[in-house]
C-alpha cells in the first residue's frame, strides 16, 4: 500500500500563481481606471474651453449686425459640442458600470459633466434670439437604479438623435445624482416618475417610443426636416 | 456594478484556475519513472467478456483477444452471456469449437447486469490478473505485454490503457473523441499524483487476489468501475494510467444514448462520493483526499452553478434586455452599431475581463495541445472542427446532464418524503 504524502509546497505554489494571475487582472483594472480618469479629465477640460469659446462667439454676435454667416457656423459648433458632451456622458456612465471604477474620482467627473450639461441647456435657452437657430433642446432624466425603462428610453433617444442629428440637443441627467442645481430643476418641473423628458418647459413622464417623440419634437422646428414630414 | 452573480462567477473562475494550475504543476514536475523490467515469465491472465445481445460484435472482440501478443496457454477467456435473447451464445460456442487451442469458456446466466457478470467471472477465474473487455471494445496486440510489467510495483492494484473512441463518425462522437483524449491527459496527471478516481470498464487490468480480498464488484452500484476504484484508493492502492497502449471503445452516436450514459455516470459519481464521503478532505489519503475527492464531489454542483450564472449573466439577461429595448426602435441595429463604432474608444474595453479571458483561452489551448501530444494523436485527425466544436459545446452538454441528474435526485427525494 502507498504511503500517502502531501507535498505542501505544490499547494502553496499553485495558490501563489493563482493569486498572481488574479492580482495582475486587478492591476490591469486599476491601470485602465487611471487611464480612463485622465482621459475624462482631459475631455472635460477641452469641453470647458469649447464652452468658453462658444460663449464668446455669441457675445461677439450680439454686437454685430451682419450675422447670417457667423451665426450659422456658431450654431453648428454649439450643436456639435452638445452632441460630443452626450457621448462623453455615456462613456462616463459605462466606466462607472464597469465595476472597477473608483467612485470618488468618478463622482467629481460626473458632477463636472452634470454642470456642463446644465450650462449648455441654459445657454441655448438664452441665445435663441441672438441667432435664429432651429434646434430643440431636450432634458432627459434617467436613473441607474431600478429603472429598466430608462435604459430603453436611452436607446430610443439614441435612435431619434441619429435621425434628427444635431438638430436635437439631448441633455442627459442622472436623477439620483446629488447636485444643488439639479435639485432645483427637478423641483421646478416636479419630476416624480422616470424616465422624464423636458422639452421647451413641458414635462413628459414615462416611456415614449420614437414615434411619440417625433410627434412631440417635430412641430417645434421652423424649417422642414425630411424625417419630420409625417409628424407635423 | 459588482452584483451577486458576478461574485459567484469570479469565485468559480478562481477555484478552477487554482485546480488547473495545480495540475499543470504536477505535469511540469514530471514523473519519477520507475525502471520497468520486461516480463521474465508470463502470469496467467483472465479476460472476462460480459455480453448481452452482442451478436454483431462478439466475434470481433474474441478475435482481437486471441490475437494478443501473449502465450496462448497463459490466457483464460471467459464470456459471460448475460441472458442474451439473440444469437450471441451460439456464435460464441461455434468460436470455441473453431479455436480449441485457446482456453475459452462460456458461462450463461439469467439477465442480471454487468456487475453480477463481473463477479461471476471473478469467482471462477484462475488468472493472477483479471481484466474485462466489453463486447464493443477492441485492444491492441501489445496490451498485456505493455501493462503487466507495471505490476512489479506491489502497490499497483490496477493498470489502465489509453481508452479512445473507435472511428468517431458524427459530431457527437467527435466531441467525445476530444473529450476522451483530454480526460486521458488529465488521468495521466492524476496517475503521477496517485489520484486516479475511476478505472473504466474496458481492459483495466486488476490483481485478481486483491479484487477478491476486497469482496469483488459492487453489483448494485450504478457505476461499479468508479466504486471499485474509490475502494482501492481508500485502501491506498495505486491506479496507474499508461500512455503507451490503447483500448478502443464505442461512444454513443446520438444524444439520447449520450444522455443515458452520462446520466448513469454522473449519478454514480454523486452517489459513490456520498458513499466514500469520509475520504473527502481527509489528510490521511494525501492528495487524493485533499484535492481530488473534493473536486469530484463538487464537480456537478460546480457545473450547474457555472451554467446557471454564466447563462443568466452573459446570455439570458443581456439578450432579453436587448430584445425588449430594440423592439422599440424596430430592431434597427445598424444605426446603433454605427453610433457605437463612431464613438468607440480603446478605453471602452473591459481589460480585466479580457485578461482573464485570454488566460482561460491559453490554458484551454495548452490542455488541448498536450492532450493530443500525450495520447499521440493529431489535433486535426477528425477534421479541423472537432476541437472548436468540443470547446464550444462540451461544457454545455455536460452541465445540462448534471442539471437533470440533480433535478431527478431531488424529485426522488421529494417522492420519498
Amino acid at each position: 500500500m502507498v504511503a500517502r504524502k502531501i507535498k505542501k509546497s505544490r499547494y502553496l505554489i499553485a495558490f501563489l500563481l493563482t493569486a498572481a494571475v488574479f492580482t495582475i487582472g486587478i492591476l490591469i483594472g486599476l491601470l485602465i481606471n487611471t487611464e480612463r480618469t485622465s482621459f475624462l479629465e482631459r475631455e472635460n477640460k477641452l469641453q470647458r474651453l469649447d464652452y468658453d469659446s462658444i460663449q464668446l462667439q455669441y457675445l461677439y454676435l450680439t454686437n454685430t449686425l451682419k450675422k447670417d454667416q457667423d451665426c450659422l457656423s456658431a450654431t453648428k459648433a454649439l450643436e456639435k459640442q452638445i452632441s460630443d458632451l452626450g457621448v462623453l456622458g455615456n462613456k462616463l456612465e459605462n466606466f462607472i458600470e464597469d465595476g472597477t471604477a473608483n467612485i470618488d474620482d468618478y463622482n467629481l467627473l460626473k458632477r463636472e459633466y452634470t454642470l456642463a450639461e446644465l450650462r449648455y441647456w441654459l445657454f441655448i435657452k438664452n441665445i435663441k434670439d441672438i441667432c435664429d437657430s432651429d434646434n430643440v433642446g431636450l432634458l432627459y432624466f434617467y436613473s441607474n437604479n431600478n429603472c429598466d425603462e430608462c435604459r430603453t428610453q436611452g436607446l430610443i433617444l439614441g435612435k431619434v438623435k441619429s435621425d434628427l442629428k444635431d438638430k436635437l440637443l439631448v441633455f442627459s441627467l442622472d436623477h439620483d445624482f446629488n447636485e444643488p442645481l439639479l435639485n432645483i430643476i427637478k423641483d421646478r418641473y416636479n419630476v416624480t416618475k422616470l424616465p422624464a423628458l423636458i422639452i421647451d418647459d413641458e414635462k413628459y413622464e414615462g416611456l415614449h417610443d420614437d414615434e411619440d417623440l417625433l410627434r412631440i419634437i417635430c412641430p417645434r422646428y421652423q424649417g422642414n426636416l425630411t424625417i419630420c414630414q409625417a409628424y407635423k | 456594478m459588482i452584483n451577486f452573480s458576478t461574485i459567484v462567477i469570479w469565485i468559480l473562475y478562481l477555484i478552477s484556475l487554482y485546480i488547473i494550475i495545480f495540475w499543470l504543476l504536477v505535469l511540469i514536475e514530471g514523473k519519477k519513472t520507475n525502471k520497468i523490467k520486461k516480463l521474465k515469465k508470463f502470469p496467467l491472465v483472465s479476460i472476462l467478456i460480459p455480453a448481452y445481445n452482442e451478436q454483431d460484435t462478439i466475434i470481433g472482440v474474441l478475435k482481437s483477444v486471441i490475437k494478443l501478443d501473449y502465450p496462448k496457454n497463459k490466457l483464460e477467456i471467459i464470456v459471460v452471456n448475460d441472458g442474451s435473447t439473440d444469437n450471441t451464445a451460439n456464435l460464441v460456442k461455434r468460436f470455441i469449437n473453431e479455436n480449441k487451442n485457446y482456453n475459452i469458456n462460456l458461462i450463461n446466466q439469467k439477465n442480471s447486469g454487468k456487475g453480477t457478470a463481473l463477479n461471476k467471472g471473478l469467482n471462477v477465474c484462475k488468472g493472477e490478473f483479471f481484466t474485462c473487455l466489453d463486447a464493443d471494445s477492441f485492444i491492441k496486440e501489445d496490451a498485456l505485454k505493455k501493462m503487466l510489467p507495471h505490476f512489479q510495483d506491489e502497490k499497483v492494484g490496477v493498470v489502465l490503457p489509453l481508452m479512445k473512441i473507435t472511428q468517431p463518425k458524427n459530431v457527437l462522437q467527435k466531441i467525445q473523441w476530444v473529450e476522451y483524449l483530454i480526460n486521458l491527459f488529465y488521468k495521466s496527471i492524476m496517475s503521477h499524483l496517485n489520484c486516479v478516481h475511476v478505472a473504466p470498464g474496458p481492459f483495466s487490468v486488476y490483481r485478481t487476489k486483491l479484487l477478491r480480498s476486497l469482496g469483488g464488484f459492487d453489483e448494485k452500484n450504478l457505476t461499479e468501475d468508479l466504486e471499485i476504484s474509490l475502494r482501492l484508493q481508500s485502501k491506498n492502492y495505486k491506479i496507474l494510467q499508461l500512455m503507451n497502449t490503447e483500448v478502443y471503445t464505442v461512444a454513443p452516436d446520438n444524444l439520447k444514448g449520450f444522455y443515458k450514459q452520462r446520466n448513469r455516470w454522473y449519478k454514480g459519481t454523486l452517489l459513490n462520493t456520498l458513499k466514500y464521503k469520509n475520504l473527502v478532505g481527509n489528510k490521511k489519503y494525501g492528495d487524493f483526499g485533499i484535492i481530488q475527492m473534493p473536486r469530484v464531489a463538487i464537480s456537478g454542483f460546480f457545473a450547474i452553478t457555472a451554467l446557471g450564472f454564466i447563462t443568466y449573466n452573459y446570455v439570458l439577461n443581456p439578450i432579453i434586455k436587448r430584445i425588449y429595448d430594440f423592439s422599440f426602435i424596430n430592431f434597427n441595429f445598424l444605426s446603433h452599431l454605427q453610433e457605437f463604432i463612431k464613438n468607440f474608444n480603446l478605453l471602452d474595453l473591459n481589460y480585466t475581463n479580457l485578461f482573464f479571458g485570454i488566460i482561460s483561452f491559453i490554458i484551454g489551448a495548452l490542455v488541448i495541445f498536450y492532450a493530443h501530444k500525450y495520447t499521440k494523436e493529431n489535433i486535426f485527425k477528425h477534421g479541423i472542427f472537432s476541437v472548436p466544436v468540443y470547446a464550444i459545446s462540451y461544457s454545455l452538454l455536460a452541465s445540462l446532464v448534471w442539471l437533470s441528474v440533480f433535478i431527478e435526485l431531488l424529485l426522488n427525494k421529494i417522492q420519498k418524503w
